[in-house]
């Protein structure tokens, strides 16, 4: 309870004054009301004892316009205060929760994105109602309450103490038994929203194989049953809240007529002139009010508290603290925010990338890894074994292996987003953690295997590898990449919205996507995860060529499990289980007749097999 | 159509009577309440009278708060009772019509917003729903109850509420104008920045790989606080809305006070008859102020109704489930598939993905689709799999047209191997079974037959994995294995498969050829493949050229005819064999 309080605090903090002003207008409302209402009462008492003359009631009749008008405004501005605060707040925490994710992408692991999306916007909403609805109004209504009391305190003891208890039970009593009687139902109530998400979200991202494979006609079902438990907890939440505004109801009638009675007796006695009856009840309920909502809103608190906790832990902060991420948060924090310009060498320095005279360069270790080990996390088996390897600038270097060898796990490693367990990783002679994250992209690219097109037009998605590409650059790496062809016949050209996760394109077109934004990005050294997997020969073939032409001052690691073309690269490291289990030039590896030799050999007979066909 | 009511069913109908009813009543209850509280006031401050010369008025107010708190209470649980039902109708229904839409539409929109859409989007309608529309009547009721009383006790009274009225309907009217356009401008805002939000969470990694998604902060940020912007021009609107009825609303009442109090000075009023009408006055405006406030609250609720109406009226491109529609007998071989002047094209645009396909694949029989990427391959498929609706020509299965059958029962004969397979949040064992009921063993024996007993070996927990679906820690060609897995399980007569032997390497695609196979030869299989190895030792090979049937026959005869085929074969040829 405390943490989110003092987190809520914390980011609340910035808003200050904000908040103190849209408290302060939240009482001057309820006092301009009672104020009003007792003034009114005091009038019309005043009225009816027909006073010699009209001039006498000028004073309560101005009073109970400028009261009314001063309610009116303050109300006004109090929402508008009290809603720009929670906005402002919202909108900065929905920011930061992107930050804390993209500082910490595998904080992810393991969690639905879909909920992060519930996150920002259905708790995020219930977040910005726990402001609203109870934290600043119960603040104002304490106060005011308590002013209240004192000037009833002043007429009559006991009508005092009358109105703290009408208070107490409006304030605290109801608004804890609506708490207490509504707790589980909102908790099985989150539940069920969650498992609702969840069913929505496989669906929406397996609708191929949830209507190939029969899911359809259950999860349909499911689907409906969730919504009906949903419904059915949704009208007990809302008898009990339904009964805890009627309570609140006749608790502040009740409250008032207290009051009432102990000032008509306090008037039998003469102790209260008789024109200050009707301004004391009308007051006590104008007081009241600002209770009436709170009370029921507490059939939400334990909701609109998970709530809080859910974005408290998706801020920054809360995942710098994630135990486990410590010691990956500080290899990540190392490149992504400390920018350590002394050590960190230029991307120019020692490369080629086309100027320099090639020996020059050559003598320049580009890449080195010593005695790596890596895997996800520490119970696991290890996915890379002691694996050591040199890149000199412009050389192209294949990395061959079954699927599951350890290939792609290698380039997650190389670009930084899998800390090495052991050894060293280090491009430049500057260890990959070292590395601003910025110089480090500048440095490196990926062509991944499996592509991710952002629902946005292809010039957008391809921008995105460098927002200043001119449009002749897009079309050049569009060449590169096989594509100029297609997207020229588009109706749209560049400007074609490509849909959700580039589904408006084929398999093999995204892929080549892929490859043009890594030509675009223009790094001097590119990584490849099997770019060519969704491609046929043919294409495949004209792709290598253009690709291998643009690259050619450029240093490639081509991780691959087709042998075509590794025949012409400069070397050769053959992967197995994790391990190196062969490197050597190509040449050399057939020469040793080992592994490679047989690979080499099957890719062969696969083709020569057909060919007997 | 935009439509601000929505239509409900009969039972619905009722929950939202009682709650009117209820929330009527216990609003006129305010005429009786006052009533005698007034003479409460009236009997002490002008009789003097003691609290025990008061108590039978008191107990009367007593029961009439009882009374109000009760139907307060009941009003309040019928109209969560209504709205809950409405929501939940409205969510499934929503729900079912994104499954019936299938992915051509669905994915044409961010899955963001449909998430927003079917989660916090009908969580909103709460406010149209469950205040609005049960407060509408007692909005109407009360102020003419009121007024009645009124019209009986004080003709001046009567007749400055009576002219009010249509001022303060005609300001609502003004304010509320605008009040829709600018929801609606809130809800772009809000749809924008859930679809983003979800694209660029799901695309970090890529993002990250360019340098980039440190920027996109910015841009979520930028969208966030146009969102803030957007909902603050809604609710200022609202709010001052509020602010211009409650001013006038006073005006009315202080003009109320004023002939009343004009009266009582001069002797031609007593005090209880201008006390009740004073305490009613602002009771006459309040369910009126309310009824504006709830306007636009139930503004929300109304963008997201139209939203719901326009997915609901939307076509599906797909096929639909026919009334009464067929089954074949089953076949364990599957059927005999045949396209005729099959032109496909997709929803939005005008070029053909496939003009005038036709071929025929019999019983058993396997069909290898080859061509350039984008040539409309895997739209084939997708005609199958009932995504997409052909715009002319037939599809025929054993001679009957597709769209008679019975969809689910054609789907359950399907097999389905997409290109990029989707992994869900779950165990191992039930992303490969999918909802079936499997035993272990079968699981296991599939997973064997798909060549992933080796990486299978490497998990922790072997089929009790979790396995994290959106961040799937396996390979590119294990992942295939897993998804072949999926698909011998399922054991369908007819399989579809989109590059089985994608991202495989040799050794594995050579191994799982063998054992694939036998198992394709036993049912009907169409192949969309880029690689020849599996075209070879198909029945026919169909190759496409920009929808286009290119050629058409068994790869022997294709080979000999020195087509397109055959290039295609020369080149692979050339590629792994002949350059060493």
């Amino acid at each position: 309870m405390t943490s989110v309080v003092r987190w809520l605090l914390h980011w609340l903090g910035g808003h200050r004054l904000r908040v103190a002003v849209a408290v302060t207008l939240a009482a001057a409302t309820l006092c301009a009301a009672i104020a009003m209402m007792g003034t009114a009462g005091d009038l019309i008492s005043s009225a009816a004892l027909q006073p010699a003359t009209i001039l006498l009631l000028w004073v309560p009749i101005v009073g109970v316009r400028f009261f009314g008008i001063s309610r009116a405004v303050a109300r006004y501005l109090e929402r508008w205060m009290s809603h720009d605060v929670a906005l402002r707040l919202a909108a900065r925490l929905r920011g930061w929760v992107y930050r804390g994710i993209e500082r910490h992408p595998s904080w992810l692991i393991g969690m639905r994105t879909s909920h992060l999306l519930d996150a920002i916007l259905s708790d995020m909403e219930q977040l910005q109602d726990m402001l609203i609805r109870i934290l600043l109004p119960a603040t104002a209504s304490a106060l005011v309450s308590l002013g209240m009391g004192a000037w009833l305190a002043q007429v009559s003891a006991v009508a005092a103490f009358i109105y703290m208890v009408g208070v107490v039970l409006a304030g605290a009593a109801l608004p804890m038994a609506t708490h207490a009687l509504t707790r589980r139902a909102q908790e099985e109530w989150r539940a069920l929203r969650e498992e609702r998400t969840a069913l929505a979200d496989d669906a929406l991202r397996g609708l191929e194989e949830t209507l190939a494979y029969g899911m359809a006609p259950g999860r349909r079902e499911r689907f409906r049953e969730v919504c009906q438990r949903e419904r059915r907890l949704a009208g007990r939440l809302g008898a009990v809240r339904g009964a805890a505004e009627g309570l609140n109801t006749v608790i502040s009638l009740a409250t008032v007529t207290g009051v009432l009675l102990a000032a008509v007796s306090a008037h039998a006695h003469g102790r209260l002139p008789g024109v200050m009856l009707a301004a004391i009840a009308l007051a006590t309920m104008a007081s009241l009010e600002g209770w009436s909502a709170i009370g029921p809103a507490f059939a939400g608190w334990q909701e609109m508290y998970t709530s809080a906790q859910r974005v408290m832990a998706c801020t920054p902060t809360q995942i710098d603290a994630a135990p486990g991420l410590q010691a990956e948060a500080e290899a990540f924090t190392g490149m992504s925010s400390r920018f350590i310009p002394a050590a960190a060498p230029s991307v120019e320095t020692g490369l080629s990338r086309g100027t320099e005279p090639r020996a020059s360069a050559a003598d320049t270790t580009l890449l080195s890894i010593r005695h790596l080990y890596a895997r996800y996390a520490p119970d696991e088996p290890w996915i890379l074994r002691d694996i050591s390897l040199d890149v000199r600038p412009g050389q192209k270097v294949a990395i061959v292996g079954e699927t599951g060898s350890g290939k792609s796990t290698l380039l997650q490693v190389l670009l930084g987003f899998l800390p090495a367990a052991r050894g060293q990783v280090r491009w430049l002679n500057q260890d990959v953690r070292e590395w601003p994250e910025s110089d480090l992209r500048t440095l490196v690219s990926l062509v991944p295997q499996q592509a991710y097109l952002f629902h946005h037009t292809l010039r957008q998605n391809l921008r995105l590898a460098r927002p200043e590409a001119t449009e002749e650059e897009l079309w050049e790496a569009l060449r590169v990449a096989q594509l100029d062809d297609f997207v020229r016949g588009l109706p749209e050209g560049l400007d074609t919205v490509v849909g959700e996760q580039g589904m408006r394109l084929s398999g093999g077109q995204r892929q080549r996507v892929a490859l043009a934004r890594v030509i675009l990005h223009g790094s001097p050294v590119i990584l490849c995860d099997e770019p060519t997997a969704g491609l046929d020969a043919e294409m495949e073939r004209a792709f290598i060529e253009a690709f291998f032409a643009a690259a050619r001052d450029k240093t490639v690691l081509w991780v691959t499990h087709r042998l075509t073309h590794v025949d012409r690269m400069d070397w050769v490291l053959v992967l197995h289980d994790g391990a190196v289990v062969e490197a050597g030039r190509h040449e050399e590896l057939l020469a040793r007749e080992e592994r490679y030799a047989r690979l080499w050999q099957l890719h062969r007979e696969a083709a020569a097999l057909q060919a007997a066909h | 159509m935009a439509s601000r009511w929505p239509k409900l069913t009969r039972h619905e109908q009722v929950w939202l009577a009682l709650a009117s009813l209820g929330a009527a009543l216990g609003s006129i209850l305010v005429l009786p309440q006052a009533w005698w509280l007034t003479r409460v006031v009236d009997r002490a401050f002008l009789a003097h009278a003691s609290v025990a010369q008061v108590s039978e008025s008191v107990t009367v107010l007593a029961g009439i708060y009882l009374l109000r708190g009760g139907l307060v209470a009941f009003a309040r649980w019928a109209a969560a009772e209504f709205a809950g039902r409405v929501q939940a109708r409205l969510r499934s229904d929503l729900f079912e019509q994104l499954l019936a839409l299938g992915p051509v539409t669905v994915r044409s929109r961010p899955s963001g917003e449909w998430l927003a859409w079917l989660g916090d989007g009908i969580d909103r309608m709460e406010a149209y729903l469950a205040n609005y529309l049960p407060q509408s009547v007692s909005a109407v009721l009360t102020p003419l109850a009121i007024f009645a009383f009124a019209a009986a006790e004080d003709g001046w009274t009567a007749l400055v509420l009576a002219i009010t009225v249509p001022l303060l309907a005609l300001l609502m009217v003004l304010v509320g104008m605008s009040a829709q356009a600018a929801t609606n401008k809130q809800w772009q805002a809000l749809e924008r920045l859930s679809g983003h939000f979800l694209d660029v969470v799901r695309g970090l990694q890529t993002l990250r790989s360019f340098g980039r998604s440190h920027v996109q902060a910015t841009t979520v940020e930028q969208m966030a606080e146009r969102y803030r912007a957007a909902t603050m021009k809604v609710l200022t609107l609202a709010f001052l809305s509020s602010l211009v009825m409650e001013l006038f609303s006073m005006i009315s009442i202080g003009l109320v006070a004023v002939s009343l109090g004009l009266r009582l000075v001069s002797g031609h009023m007593e005090f209880a008859r201008a006390f009740v009408l004073l305490l009613l006055a602002p009771e006459f405006y309040q369910p009126i102020r309310m009824a504006g406030s709830q306007f636009h609250a139930a503004r929300d609720g109304v963008a997201m109704l139209q939203r719901w109406e326009a997915v609901m009226q939307t076509e599906p491109p797909g096929l639909a489930e026919p009334s009464g529609g067929r089954t074949l007998p089953p076949s364990r071989r599957g059927y005999t598939i045949e396209f005729r002047h099959v032109t496909a094209v997709y929803p939005g645009t005008s070029t053909p993905v496939l003009q005038d396909v036709c071929f025929r694949v019999n019983r058993g029989q396997t069909l290898a689709i080859l061509g350039p990427s984008g040539t409309g391959k895997s739209t084939l498929l997708a005609i199958l799999l009932g995504f997409l609706r052909p715009v002319q020509g037939e599809v025929l299965i054993d001679g009957i047209p597709l769209h008679e059958l019975s969809l689910a029962w054609w789907r359950d004969q399907l097999g389905y191997l997409p290109q990029q397979p989707t992994w869900f949040h779950g165990t191992l064992r039930d992303n490969v079974s999918l909802d079936a009921v499997a035993l272990d063993e079968q699981v296991a024996a599939a997973l064997r037959l798909a060549r992933f007993d080796p990486a299978l070996a490497r998990l922790p927990a072997g089929l009790d994995t979790v396995l994290d679906g959106e961040r799937i820690r396996l390979s590119g060609g294990e992942q295939q294995r897993l998804a072949l897995a999926r698909l011998i399980l399922h054991n369908p007569p007819v399989v579809l498969l989109d590059e089985p032997t994608r991202a495989l390497d040799l050794e594995t695609e050579a191994a799982l050829e063998e054992t694939l196979l036998p198992w394709l030869r036993s049912r009907t299989a169409l192949l969309v493949v880029h690689r020849l190895g599996l075209a070879m030792r198909a029945d026919q090979v169909l190759v496409l050229e920009d929808g286009l049937v290119r050629e058409i026959g068994s790869p022997k005869t294709l080979l000999e005819a020195g087509g397109r085929f055959a290039s295609l074969y020369r080149n692979y040829h050339g590629d792994e064999v002949v350059r060493v």
